[in-house]
């Protein structure tokens, strides 16, 4: 059966056929794009018509996301910042505490059981820097009997409630250094690092496991479909660590129904710690071995430092511009080509973790070793995030044939702060640096992070196009890149760090049916605009998903 | 309460060995290790009691983990074995903030004995400007109660009082022992009742330690208390005892190198008893006979 399907326009990201009207399609792959009369030669079709007014895209190609971006979702949302739910609802940002008292009371209104607790996820006290800190005394404000625990953004802080504490029996004579308190040492309701958040095991608890539950995955999927994602990784991928979520996964993919294809780059093991990564690599290519069409496992992913915001990525000198350097390798810098030598010479595709450039340098001191022992043409190993990449980085980096995947999100989400706190004005102009990128012939992509940042491709891409903070500040005009660039890197230029370039990422004859379905051009709207162009949904594998506002 | 400590160091300072010594030798306390990977580890087969992929069981009592998950989870299921470990060892990966991984031992059903950090005397130094792992190896260092310089078999003299110099005036307060091969005596380093009863330390490690002994029948105040373990010499690694208040409930005084705590605890008792140990070869008792003279009178 043929189905051909007809838009207002298809931008097929084919450099050599860029434009189209028709495209079709046959057992989820696509036969030709071009004119109808162009398309419809072979054989019998199926007119659809069902996008002649939408213009079509290559299905956008997430390059680091998290399955927990699903899972947090499905929790109260306290961050600064509206996020879509799967539902195709939006979650308010969280502007003031009184907002965010508000939004609690409603929630303790809406249980009815008086000791079920509240678990709430987002909330981040970098935008309430002008503020006292929150603490347990706002949060008893919504209920000095219901127990609260709000997990912070960054992961390493949660703050409860009075009742919260004493349910877990966290008392004031308890010596964890991460015990907020106030000037008499009282608690004050602050959980930082896990060995404080831990002691509140009910709160910490429910936000982990939420997280790996099926349906954060289904959730994570329905996100991405509402966005007009067709691939996404879990870029933290846990079959190495948990293998029960694995088959889970496997099952949940391989449903006709499920909108999306996942490609998981597991972590090898616990962050910064030593294992027997040769097993773990042909464990790797044994998970390979099982790739179906809607689930991947193409590599391996190493974290290698913390984060800007958090102040624990290695950054080179002159070092932050303000705050304490909490800088945290998570490699053993003599031990790290023996890590990755195995996967590499297994021909699998590594990405990197590096916030910090100081990281990246050891990142790239490495790959150059790994080649120059073991090597082998097109890896397309990854250096994510990148934030910080220099202009020596880059040039390097073209030299190792490294791709990028920039967190083009930051940009918004963090610019103003990276401008102000982090890393100062002239490195905060330079981050992110996807013109100098292409200028120097690198292969990138961009990505969310998710749930870090809401996953959204058309938000990204408008990030890397315009550059723009939340008080207008245009954070470095020379790394402003079109939106033709920007549409290459979260299609074809994330497809092609994966080695799936030839599968997906563009519209061509043989490739997967995978279409983003958007109610504009993102190419010749505003540019201003792209993140506001609407998303009908999706086609995967031709079939068609429609997001859940439409 | 289960002892808990925390072994940390980069890459190449003994930390394998000195858990090797543990499990290996140490007889009548369970011990629960938490370690980066059993390939480093050696443990001989015929102490091996049952094995799964990620927990040894061994005859003597003691059981290996590794890690798998998060710390805290690894943590928890190690207090709920059956019997309850005695004292939960942890081996913080060599880039590991040590004094994070520590702060778990003050959870409730824990109680955290020290921070152990081991030092390479070859490397030390230079790990110390290292353009990638400065920070870190200076962090470590700076959490350690007892910082354990090793391998000084492999530098010159010269180097070794460079080395020793150096620390004591970066890392002000930690208790330094010097060793070759990881040979501290363990019992020492963690059994704090073998410590205290220095018959039950093995044969072999006898030679190397010194006990000091301090009793007097008057009860003290706190005050005096703190002044007294504030001012031991860093060379003593341990130290543990009971004293009396003139008005109040008992202190109980337990030293971990530069980890020095005294707690209330219940009980009669009408003067003091401490007990201090360090290497024969480093702590000098006529310190302590002055420093106890000084604030006791006696």
């Amino acid at each position: 059966m043929i189905t051909i399907f007809s838009a207002k326009k298809i931008r097929t990201m084919n450099p050599s056929n860029p434009e189209a009207t028709h495209i079709a399609v046959r057992d989820g792959s696509i036969l030709g794009v071009g004119s109808l009369d162009e398309v419809s030669g072979w054989g019998e079709y199926q007119l659809d018509d069902t996008f002649a007014d939408k213009v079509i895209v290559p299905g956008f190609v997430e390059a680091h996301a998290h399955v927990m971006a699903g899972g947090m979702m499905m929790l109260p949302y306290l961050g600064y910042f509206d996020r879509p739910r799967a539902d195709g609802t939006t979650a308010k940002g969280i502007k003031s505490y009184d907002q965010l008292i508000e939004m609690l009371k409603a929630e303790d209104e809406r249980l009815e059981d008086p000791n079920e607790q509240i678990v709430a996820v987002g909330f981040d006290p970098i935008y309430f820097a002008d503020q006292p800190r929150l603490t347990c005394h706002h949060l008893d404000q919504v209920s000095n009997t219901r127990p609260i625990y709000l997990h912070h953004a960054s992961g390493h802080l949660a703050t409860v409630n009075t009742p919260m504490l004493k349910v877990n029996n966290i008392t004031r004579e308890l010596r964890v250094e991460g015990l907020g308190r106030d000037a008499e040492g009282e608690l004050d309701g602050e959980l930082r690092e896990p060995p404080a958040m831990t002691l509140c095991k009910s709160g910490y608890n429910v936000f982990q496991f939420t997280n790996s539950t099926e349906q954060a995955l289904r959730d994570f999927a329905a996100l991405a479909r509402n966005a007009g994602i067709t691939t996404c990784t879990d870029l933290a991928g846990s079959a190495i660590l948990a293998p029960k979520l694995y088959d889970m996964t496997t099952r949940v993919t391989s449903e006709a129904a499920f909108p999306m294809r996942l490609v998981q780059y597991n972590i090898p093991a616990m962050p910064g710690k030593a294992a027997d990564f040769s097993e773990i690599a042909e464990r790797v290519v044994e998970l390979r071995r099982n790739n179906s069409d809607k689930f991947r496992s193409p590599g391996i992913k190493f974290v290698l430092d913390g984060s800007i915001q958090g102040f624990s990525a290695l950054i080179k000198e002159p070092g932050y511009f303000s705050g304490e350097d909490h800088g945290q390798l998570l490699a053993v810098p003599e031990q790290l080509k023996d890590w990755l030598l195995p996967f590499h010479k297994a021909g699998l595709n590594i990405h990197m973790h590096c916030n910090g450039n100081k990281t990246q340098d050891l990142a790239l001191e490495t790959i150059e070793a790994i080649l120059c022992e073991a090597p082998r043409p097109d890896h397309r190993h990854t250096i994510t995030h990148a934030q910080l990449t220099t202009q020596a980085q880059l040039r390097k980096m073209a030299k190792l044939g490294l791709c990028a995947n920039f967190f083009a999100n930051h940009i918004w989400f963090w610019g103003d702060q990276h401008y102000d706190i982090t890393v100062g004005p002239e490195r905060a102009n330079q981050i992110e640096p996807c013109a100098s990128a292409i200028r120097e012939g690198i292969s990138f992509s961009i990505h969310s992070d998710a749930g870090v940042t809401p996953l959204g491709s058309l938000h990204t891409m408008w990030c890397a196009v315009n550059r723009t903070t939340p008080s207008g500040r245009i954070l470095g005009e020379l790394e402003k890149i079109s939106a033709a660039e920007a549409l290459k890197a979260v299609t074809i230029g994330a497809a092609y760090q994966m080695h799936l370039d030839d599968e997906i990422g563009s519209l061509e004859a043989g490739k997967k049916a995978d279409f983003a379905i958007l109610d504009d051009d993102p190419l010749t709207v505003d540019p201003m605009a792209i993140r506001d162009i609407g998303v009908w949904g999706t086609v995967l594998g031709g079939k068609r998903f429609k997001a859940a506002n439409r | 309460m289960i002892r808990f400590t925390v072994i940390g160091g980069y890459l190449g300072a003994g930390k394998t060995t000195l858990l090797n010594r543990i499990l290996t030798k140490e007889k009548g306390v369970r011990y629960a290790l938490l370690i980066n990977d059993f390939g480093e580890i050696n443990i001989d087969a015929k102490l091996i009691e049952s094995q799964t992929d990620s927990q040894i069981n061994l005859t003597n009592g003691c059981v290996c983990c590794t890690l798998v998950d998060g710390f805290h989870d690894a943590i928890d299921q190690l207090c709920h074995l059956q019997p309850p470990p005695e004292h939960i060892i942890v081996e913080a990966s060599g880039v590991a903030d040590v004094s994070n991984l520590a702060q778990y031992g003050y959870a409730p059903n824990l109680a955290l004995d020290g921070v152990l950090v081991l030092a390479d005397a070859e490397t030390v130094r230079e790990k110390a400007d290292d353009k990638y792992v400065a920070t870190t190896v200076r962090r470590q260092l700076a959490a350690a109660d007892i910082i354990i310089l090793n391998k000084t078999d492999l530098v010159s003299e010269e180097t070794l009082g460079k080395r020793i110099d150096w620390l004591t005036t970066t890392f002000p307060g930690a208790t330094l022992i010097n060793t070759e091969f990881g040979e501290v005596p363990t019992s020492l380093l963690f059994d704090v009742h073998a410590a205290m009863k220095p018959d039950d330390l093995h044969q072999a490690d006898h030679e190397h330690y010194v006990t000091w002994k301090f009793e007097l029948s008057q009860p003290t105040t706190r005050e005096a208390l703190e002044g007294f373990i504030s001012q031991l010499p860093t060379t003593v690694i341990r130290a543990k005892g009971f004293a009396g208040q003139v008005s109040g409930s008992d202190l109980l005084v337990q030293v971990v190198g530069k980890r020095r705590e005294i707690r209330e605890v219940e009980g009669n008792q009408t003067g003091i008893l401490i007990t201090a140990i360090g290497l024969e070869s480093q702590l000098d008792c006529s310190i302590l006979d002055d420093l106890r003279e000084r604030v006791f009178g006696t």
